[in-house]
């Protein structure tokens, strides 16, 4: 069964993918959506035998790499402590992944190439479960690489256009960058324990060690692994070195950026640190260094969050910030914690995706925020759900969001050292700008007074049947999966802690009550900001022309802090350069050519040429060849004794053959 | 089993908190109240409004222990402001637990 | 005045007409851009049109060209950093998203039941 999980879909993909010209796209979306809900059924019996059921279940299932000591199999590892985080995620990624097979199949309808899609699809849905429940990080590692893939193939599906090639090609080596410190990482990881089996790595990390590698600082090897690791997650999870292929990827259609940017493949990064939670727990420079990155990441993207007009943008950076939130929970120890909101941020972002899909889907791919309005009378339906998504992100209180986020900045502010400090006030300010922005999306596309096109209007339709099922479930997790789950978070799941660093206890009762209250108080104030500024009182839009401050703190946070725009004038512009002037022209097509195949080719050609004229036909020739070649002949058969100490065959050989190796 | 410095014993023995897979760092003198806890929410599946009373029982001993700790750290920080000024405070502003020295 | 300069000179005005007209249309969809609730927009049109309408009566070319880069110059100061495309225009969110397949060439998209299918 637990074998199904991951291989049902890969089998619809493949059907979908190879005979989808047969089944067409009806029959290619059947195929795949079954095949994944049966996933999803099936993970939630696993999930209910592993959790409440205590049994774990570990299945090897045959060797993939032995060689002397590296030795990586394939396994499905679902143990209650180690990995509860591993059920956890196959429930999220296969139930979300299957809701938004069931909406593509509405939302593509119109599209030719939807069997494709469906197949793409479920590409993702494979490779997902197989990097969660791999029991050594090879798997992980092929797990990984394979949602990098599905991204990209995702995001190109509308490949003859011009910004979905380029922001395909932005997320395939921006995460790569990150692959680049994961794969060292766990190279490290082999050197260091000699294995990369999970189980092992895990008995033996709390053994102690020297410091291994010293640039001008003492460097742990652990706190390296741990930073390269880190890295890895930067790239996958999107967070600030790596953040830029996030909105890009919004080119993509709107069922791929609920799975892949809700649920999916930005919450693997998340789930490695907490699948490699004992290894992370000894460092604890490596800890602040995940602390820092998370709060950062979830200011920077909320702040870039609030002044985008894009519909899917404003939804891509929430996301980015809330993954922020998820590291740096990561960061001040408390896994489960962050697993848990990794859970109730799928559900709550997909609604928030897939429901904005629904709005663009009405409005004929109309995108564009300004251009949107009074929409809540034309389809009260969405409203609903869009309102449901946005008020459980803010942390409204007894909702989703509210029982994860609020207790991670709890758990921040009590963690009482300095990164912990710093991520309790920038998740806080976050918090302030995440509602900021979500009334912002509420007020602009569903309340205010109409700026759309009377095209867009006249044809609008509320969501048909097969979209509208995925929302109003979505809808009911992301209300009220928060208050279902919560306990079970706590004990059950609990991946691996050090006694020193649990903070639990502590913050239920030692944090004082105005700090529990204030990501409320900043929640609310976000909100009554939006309402001013948006739909009442909406002469500060004025500022932006008039002033040249506000014009360009306006471009600052709308161009994502001029990140890209940094980043492509330094390093990618060099890169690209060095990639096509030196690798490729000087070296592939220069040197490596000459020496290689089309060298000698040339050389042995002209060569043959040249002994061929030797056949000129003229008797006089042939006998002055012979006469030469006997003279010759006999002069070396004589003197070979004393020549043969001064004469190198192969170094006669290059003469002979350097003598015809003319200019090209 | 006395614990230093505070009114709770430790009842739970290391035996029967490895059996019952308690976490490292729950196994204080609070976890002889977890484990049955922790056997209530396994047996309702972890609903939340199900084992109200031992949740209540183990989070009232939970926060006596955060109590103590607390007063603790508050007698270190005045011990260590008395060093610095030279001088001893004759009345006591904190309480102490029962099996504080 | 001559006959050609009087040719040149209607000319060189017609050009400038031309370049205010330009100018006029772009500011007010930039002004679009900034203002995006209706009223506010009204409001800022007008004044727009207004800064236009007080040079309306100005004769002498060289004025004239140097308030015509004024203006360019303001409205490249004041320019939108995110303007909003209709989606299928060139930069917009669906250009060329599916375009048709070149003639001659004959898809199946969907054996037997196309008609089920809009391409």
């Amino acid at each position: 069964m637990y074998l199904l999980i991951v291989f049902l879909p890969l089998l619809g993909s493949s059907v979908a993918g190879f005979f989808g010209r047969f089944l067409g796209s009806e029959g290619s979306a059947i195929m795949t959506t079954t095949c994944v809900s049966f996933s999803s059924i099936l993970s939630l019996i696993a999930f209910y035998e592993v959790a409440p059921g205590a049994s774990a279940c570990y299945l090897r299932i045959a060797p993939w790499v032995s060689s002397e000591m590296f030795d990586a199999s394939w396994g499905f590892f679902g143990d209650r402590e180690v990995t509860g985080p591993t059920v956890v995620m196959l429930i999220v990624v296969t139930s979300i992944s299957s809701l938004v097979h069931l909406y593509s199949i509405s939302y593509m309808s119109e599209d030719p190439h939807s069997p494709r899609f469906m197949c793409y699809l479920s590409i993702l849905t494979f490779f997902m479960p197989m990097l969660v429940t791999g029991d050594n990080s090879l798997q992980l590692f092929l797990g990984w690489e394979g949602v990098g893939l599905a991204s990209y193939l995702l995001i190109h599906f509308w490949f003859t256009r011009l910004q979905a090639d380029k922001a395909a090609i932005k997320a395939m080596p921006v995460n790569r960058v990150g692959d680049f410190g994961l794969a060292p990482g766990i190279s490290g990881c082999f050197t260091l324990f000699q294995t990369v089996d999970f189980s092992t790595i895990f008995a033996c990390a709390s053994a102690p060690r020297n410091s291994w590698i010293s640039c001008n600082m003492r460097l742990n090897a652990i706190t390296l692994i741990c930073i390269l690791l880190l890295i890895g997650a930067v790239g996958k999870s999107a967070q600030i070195g790596s953040h830029t292929w996030s909105p890009d990827a919004m080119e993509g259609p709107t069922p791929v950026s609920a799975s892949i940017h809700a649920a999916t493949m930005v919450t693997a990064g998340v789930f490695m640190i907490a699948r490699c939670s004992p290894l992370f727990e000894y460092p604890p420079t490596a800890l602040i260094v995940i602390t820092f990155a998370g709060a950062t990441t979830s200011f920077l993207a909320a702040t870039t969050g609030i002044l985008q007009n894009d519909l899917k943008r404003v939804i891509a950076y929430s996301t980015c910030s809330q993954l922020g939130y998820m590291i740096f929970a990561c960061g001040i120890s408390n896994y489960s914690v962050s697993v848990f909101h990794l859970m109730n941020h799928a559900f709550f972002k997909a609604l928030l995706f897939l429901s904005a899909g629904s709005v663009i889907h009405a409005m004929s791919d109309e995108q564009d925020m300004r251009k949107m309005g009074g929409l809540a009378s034309s389809f009260p339906f969405t409203y609903a759900m869009m309102l449901m998504g946005s008020l459980s992100l803010i942390g409204f209180p007894f909702l989703t969001g509210f029982y994860s986020k609020d207790v991670i900045l709890e758990l921040a502010y009590t963690k009482y050292t300095i990164s912990g400090n710093f991520a309790f006030w920038l998740g806080s300010v976050s918090v302030l700008f995440t509602s900021y922005y979500s009334f912002r999306l509420l007020f602009l596309t569903f309340i205010v007074p109409t700026n759309s096109f009377g095209r867009d209007i006249l044809r609008c339709h509320d969501a048909p049947i097969p979209m509208a099922i995925p929302l109003i479930l979505l809808a009911l997790g992301s209300l009220f999966v928060g208050y279902l789950a919560k306990v079970s978070n706590f004990w059950a799941n609990s991946p691996f802690v050090l006694p020193k660093n649990e903070i639990l206890a502590e913050s239920e009762f030692a944090a004082p009550t105005i700090t529990k209250l204030i990501p409320i108080l900043f929640s609310t104030s976000g909100a009554s900001v939006a309402y001013n500024v948006n739909p009442v009182a909406d002469q500060f839009q004025r500022a932006f022309q008039t002033s040249t401050f506000c014009n360009r703190l306006y471009s600052f946070f709308n161009k994502r802090w001029f990140f890209d725009q940094v980043l492509n004038d330094f390093l990618v512009r060099s890169f690209l350069r060095f990639g096509y002037e030196v690798s490729f022209e000087a070296l592939d097509k220069g040197a490596i050519e000459i020496l290689g195949p089309y060298g000698i080719s040339y050389t042995f050609r002209r060569l043959a040429e040249r002994i061929s004229k030797l056949q000129s036909g003229f008797v006089y020739h042939y006998a002055f060849a012979m006469l030469l070649g006997s003279t010759l002949f006999v002069t070396f058969s004589r003197m070979w004794d004393s020549l043969s100490s001064w004469v190198d065959n192969r170094s006669s050989f290059i003469l002979i053959v350097s003598r015809f190796y003319n200019n090209k | 089993m006395e614990v230093e410095g505070s009114s709770k014993k430790m009842i739970a023995t290391q035996a029967e908190m490895v059996e019952a897979k308690v976490p490292i760092p729950y196994r204080d003198q609070c976890a002889h109240l977890l484990i049955p806890l922790n056997k209530c929410r396994q047996a309702e599946l972890y609903l939340p409004w199900k084992c109200e009373t031992e949740r209540h029982i183990y989070e009232k001993c939970e926060y006596e222990l955060v109590m103590e700790r607390m007063i603790k750290m508050q007698k270190i920080r005045e011990q260590e402001a008395n060093l610095k000024s030279g001088k001893k405070s004759p009345i006591p502003l904190i309480p102490n637990t029962a099996n504080a020295s | 005045m001559s006959l050609a300069s009087t040719a040149g000179y209607v000319a060189r005005r017609a050009a400038q007409r031309e370049r205010v007209r330009i100018l006029y249309r772009r500011a007010l969809k930039d002004t679009l851009n900034w203002a995006v609730h209706r009223h506010l927009f009204y409001q800022d049109a007008s004044e727009l049109r207004e800064r236009f309408e007080v040079h309306k009566h100005v004769e002498d070319p060289d004025t004239i060209d140097r308030m015509i880069e004024d203006g360019e110059a303001q409205y490249n100061k004041w320019r939108h950093p995110d303007p909003y495309i209709v989606p299928w225009a060139p930069g917009g969110s669906k250009f060329t998203r599916n375009p048709t397949p070149p003639s001659g060439i004959e898809i199946v998209y969907n054996f037997g039941r196309e008609d089920h299918l809009e391409n």
